[in-house]
């Protein structure tokens, strides 16, 4: 079994969305684990399969020019921007542990060897999160898509702090001022080239997966072209999708770029909202209408 | 009641061990599905559940709908073929109920099986389910919390 490597530099809004989505369908029907990378070329809102699109401030979207997308995966409504680094790794559901905390930290330490292998003083705290100290370092997420199972993340190489605190839709004004002012003390960007931590992030999803599957050969193949710099020019090098996926993953492609964009898979069913009201900075750390808490 | 490695399995219920869902009948013909007791504590603490709507189809080994925890959206598996009646309405409110009452509060859906027999067939239960079911979890190494 090898570790198939995409990376697709620089794509469309969508495209950094549909294309991994696409990859664990693949996975799902039988291609290799797979490890791949791409950056946004404009901003968006992602929201998660689960999230109430009255999370959202859809005016405020709007009038920012930000497309909402939804994934098929977990968490909150998030900012995503070309200051991003976007990485997923998927693999058969058959090859993680059961337990769901167990296989997304399993998942998540290449991850954070990755980060400190190009300085960045990563840890993964006891919630899964990828810190530095007591700041988020990395959004993730993760899921099962079929029987695959796949765990996304980003680098964060720049953040735009009051874009991520005006997507969200907050009760009043001064619970949307004490949202941006801890998203900016809980969330930060890191000082690391997106270019070393690709290479750094293969070196160590590979050792990770020989380690793992001990008769495995697990060489990286794949569109493993440098990559671009988030926020840079593209790189001539990155291979487009139907160089690299699977003719069933380019049909899947094609698919979930209309449906993780169509306003009704969007707006999605009614969820349950929480009561008391509040909304999340970081693991253990919320923002409520009236009350501040922040859990350790 | 049977417990095996802190899980419980109730053997007058049906099982699809490897996709942690339970099924029982019912005296009309359909069938309440649920997730297991290793399921949700595999899971830890649900905070969603999103099944898929009532007149849908359900087709054995497909998704029914999701449920989440963590950050991690996972399918609860169809265990039959058929037409998906009803939902349970408690999730919405509380999706914690699959934590703290898998095999009743916390039921997933109500099915019309179109084939009940066959679908039943390669399920297992009673001594049979918590024999299988104890096989499983020896063999993945999973235990409940």
């Amino acid at each position: 079994m090898e570790l198939r490597v995409m990376d697709f530099g620089r794509v469309s809004a969508i495209r950094s969305q549909s294309l991994w989505h696409a990859i664990a369908y693949g996975v799902s029907d039988g291609s290799p684990p797979t490890l791949s990378f791409m950056t946004p070329e404009s901003p968006y809102v992602s929201i998660g399969l689960h999230s109430d699109i009255d999370a959202v401030d859809a005016e405020a979207c709007k009038r920012a020019g930000l497309p909402v997308y939804r994934r098929m995966v977990g968490g909150g409504p998030v900012y995503l921007d070309h200051d991003q680094l976007f990485f997923q790794v998927t693999i058969p559901r058959s090859m993680a542990p059961a337990k769901r905390s167990l296989a997304v930290r399993r998942l998540l330490t290449p991850a954070v060897e990755a980060f400190r292998r190009v300085g960045v003083d990563a840890e993964l705290d006891e919630t899964n999160e990828i810190v530095v100290g007591d700041r988020k370092i990395c959004g993730h997420a993760a899921g099962q898509i079929g029987d695959a199972l796949i765990v996304v993340g980003n680098l964060i190489t720049a953040f735009d702090h009051d874009a991520a605190a005006a997507i969200a839709h907050t009760p009043n004004a001064a619970t949307a001022r004490v949202f941006r002012r801890k998203l900016k003390r809980y969330v930060t960007a890191v000082d690391a080239d997106p270019r070393a931590f690709t290479q750094a992030a293969i070196s160590a999803y590979t050792s990770h997966l020989q380690r793992g599957q001990a008769s495995s050969r697990v060489p990286p193949s794949g569109g493993t072209g440098e990559r671009s710099e988030p926020g840079g020019r593209a790189s001539p090098r990155a291979p487009s999708p139907s160089e690299t996926l699977t003719p069933y993953e380019l049909a899947k492609l094609e698919e979930l770029d209309r449906k993780l964009a169509d306003p009704t898979f969007v707006r999605g069913e009614p969820r349950r909202s929480a009561t008391p009201w509040r909304i999340k900075v970081k693991s253990g750390v919320f923002v409520y209408a009236d009350v501040i808490e922040e859990a350790t | 009641m049977s417990e095996i490695r802190g899980c419980n399995i109730p053997e007058d219920f049906y099982y699809w061990p490897e996709k942690h869902v339970w099924v029982t009948p019912l005296e009309d013909g359909s069938v309440l599905v649920g997730v297991t007791d290793v399921a949700q504590s595999l899971a830890h603490a649900i905070i969603s559940a999103l099944p898929k709507k009532v007149g849908r189809p359900a087709k054995k080994g497909r998704s029914l709908g999701t449920i989440e925890s963590g950050k991690w959206v996972g399918p609860v598996t169809s265990p039959v073929t058929g037409e998906i009646l009803e939902t349970n309405p408690a999730l919405a409110e509380d999706p914690g109920i699959i934590n703290t009452d898998p095999y009743g509060e916390g039921w997933y859906m109500k099915i019309m099986p179109e084939d009940w027999e066959a679908d039943s067939a390669d399920l297992v239960a009673g001594a049979e389910a918590v024999a299988a079911y104890e096989a499983f979890l020896e063999a993945e190494g999973i235990a409940c919390e």
